[in-house]
């Protein structure tokens, strides 16, 4: 999905180049909490309680996801524990939403004598799922434990899989590295801005592990930014595996920490990612120290397509140009240029500037734009996955920002970049990552459940009955169609026969705790 | 709509299965129903918007099948009927 990530590729003319200034030192600067002019109420997130993931976006090259599944369940709490001790060094320490210079302690490569840096050499995170909980025996020792309101959650990725279109070749009993068995109680996810960090701090996090086997690592999966050649270097990119430039479409969060390029939508509600007791449809997880600041998160591992994908665009090219259909798969040209503001080409006269590619709207509050779909089809990926202010059932008049089921991803891809040249390597490539919510039910279920693979949600005079996401959508193949509306009257362009072009290899219901519940659960005799 | 025997009905008309939008539902007006349901005998908890299930299970036990139903536009969904309607415009401002 491209709904949210991290970046913009920034322009190459400011000071310190596109690496020092995304992935690299001195030169990062997030602005402080309520800076951003849309920003109307004052902040009540303890950022210093909520994990960072849920709020931030990291911008490091490189990521390392393992599964773990409890071993000792006393020593298990214990180890969990010492990642939030406040003692760097006993154990790498959880990231919290704060500010990158709050907490920070330097790293093995550096020189205690050089200027401070404002990011660290890693980010870590964790998320428990409910068998994990089980297993922690969480439950056993917290006689009001309840997580009433959150029972996708309780129930699991793999129970709720065929909701989401997760069958055939996505189904559980496919899926790698015990993921969907019960066994998969904790994701430790590790954020490195080199390999050497990397390399350190997974073989500190290892030996954590299995310090009188608290835990076992049963998985573990690498991602990294691709990488693609400029000016014969080799430099890192904001690109996935189909060749799209992501990232640019970032969810706001009210009195969030990070400030992102403005776009028509109204900031979220900061309850829709941390659990909150302001929260309109849901109670917090039980008993409070416990819930309050959490969040969940559904791990994904996706593999690409990606031969399949491009195989198909050419299929089609007696219809439509290739990288025409590319774009109105997506909804953007696969530089990031998005078809509302430049539906013709990919390089608009006089250009767009990064922080214009996000500002656009679908429909405008008195009914004017594209609801048609003429430049961006109602049916592309974005548009469903985000219908910004198309009217969708359930909700949304015109102009609206449809905002109950947002979403927010934290991925990153895997496997080497596609080569057209040896399309046939038989390298498996796809995204790792979290979508993050604070209800997996009415955000993340309800978004592929009802926008990517359903069409109701537009109606019928918008979207042909039985259509999916064309670019995630579980299809059927016989009964698969995209419509690509076309001006004056015009039938649309029927694309038909898709195959799914990506299939679930892995995934997990987490909870994500706040520090104040790490804390608590390591203090449970 | 005040109905005998000091019953109130609650007329509502949608698309698709109550259970999927019942969550948009109660955002749009749960809090009518949580006023409604203060003088309500044995009425499910609230705000209805956080007790989904129990609102969705209360409203499934107080159902009633409509002895009949008119449909000014059989087979369209409100979406199709707004975008019928909005096209029709559209191409008015244009004609």
């Amino acid at each position: 999905m491209s709904q949210e990530r991290k970046t913009l590729e920034p322009p190459t003319q400011e000071s310190g180049g596109f690496l020092r200034r995304v992935f690299g030192r001195g030169e990062h600067d997030i602005s402080a909490p309520n800076t951003d002019s849309r920003t109307t109420t004052k902040t009540v997130l303890d950022l210093a309680d909520i994990q960072g993931f849920i709020l931030r976006g990291y911008r490091m090259p490189i990521v390392r996801h393992f599964l773990l599944t409890v071993g000792d369940p006393a020593e298990a709490r214990k180890v969990l524990g010492r990642f939030v001790n406040g003692d760097e060094s006993d154990a790498p320490q959880i990231t919290t939403a704060e500010d990158w210079h709050v907490g920070f302690e330097p790293g093995p490569g550096d020189n205690l004598a050089d200027p401070p840096r404002h990011k660290p050499d890693y980010c870590l995170n964790l998320g428990i799922t409910w068998s994990g909980l089980l297993a922690l025996e969480i439950k056993n020792r917290v006689p009001t434990l309840s997580f009433k309101s959150f029972g996708a959650f309780t129930a699991g990725a793999a129970k709720r899989a065929e909701l989401v279109g997760d069958t055939g070749a996505s189904a559980p009993q496919n899926w790698i590295g015990g993921f969907g068995r019960g066994c998969d109680h904790v994701l430790v996810t590790l954020h490195a801005i080199s390999s050497k960090a990397m390399t350190t701090y997974s073989a500190r996090l290892s030996a954590l592990f299995a310090e009188a086997d608290a835990f076992r690592e049963i998985w573990r999966g690498d991602g990294m930014a691709l990488m693609e050649v400029r000016d014969g270097k080799p430099v890192l990119t904001t690109k996935v595996h189909f060749g799209y430039t992501d990232g640019i479409s970032t969810t706001t969060v009210r009195g969030g920490p990070e400030r992102y390029p403005p776009d028509h939508q109204q900031p979220c509600e900061p309850w829709l990612f941390v659990l909150l007791d302001e929260a309109e449809n849901y109670f917090v997880p039980e008993p409070p120290e416990l819930g309050r600041n959490g969040s969940f998160a559904v791990f994904k591992m996706i593999e690409t397509d990606v031969v399949g994908f491009e195989n198909f665009l050419h299929s089609n090219k007696d219809k439509i140009d290739p990288e025409l259909l590319a774009a109105k798969i997506c909804g953007r040209w696969r530089n990031g240029v998005p078809l509302a503001l430049s539906p013709n080409t990919s390089s608009p006269s006089g250009g767009i500037s990064p922080e214009q590619l996000n500002n656009f709207e679908y429909v405008n509050e008195d009914g004017s734009g594209d609801p048609k779909g003429l430049r961006c089809p109602v049916g592309a990926h974005m548009r469903r996955i985000n219908p910004r202010g198309q009217p969708v059932t359930g909700q949304g008049q015109p102009g609206g920002s449809n905002n109950t089921h947002r979403l927010i991803r934290r991925g990153m891809p895997y496997g080497p970049a596609y080569d057209p040249t040896k399309p046939h390597d038989g390298i498996e490539r796809g995204l790792l990552g979290y979508f993050i919510n604070s209800s997996i039910e009415n955000q993340y279920e309800f978004v592929l459940s009802h926008w990517a693979n359903d069409s109701e949600f537009a109606g019928a005079v918008r979207l042909p009955p039985k259509s999916k996401d064309p670019m995630i959508g579980t299809q059927d193949s016989a009964e698969s169609i995209f419509a690509i509306p076309q001006p004056d009257g015009a039938p649309p362009i029927k694309i038909t026969r898709f195959s799914s072009f990506i299939a679930t290899k892995a995934a997990a219901y987490c909870f994500l705790p706040s520090i104040t519940a790490i804390k608590f659960m390591a203090q449970l005799s | 709509m005040p109905l005998e025997d000091n019953q109130i009905g609650f007329f509502t008309v949608y698309d698709g299965s109550f259970e999927t939008y019942i969550a948009d539902f109660t955002k749009n007006i749960g809090e009518v129903f949580d006023l409604i349901f203060k003088f309500t005998k044995n009425p499910p908890p609230s705000p209805c918007r956080k007790h989904l299930q129990e609102f969705i299970d209360f409203a499934a036990g107080a159902n009633r099948t409509p002895i009949g139903f008119y449909q000014a536009y059989p087979g369209l969904t409100v979406q199709d009927i707004h975008a019928l309607i909005a096209d029709s415009k559209s191409m008015s401002a244009t004609a």
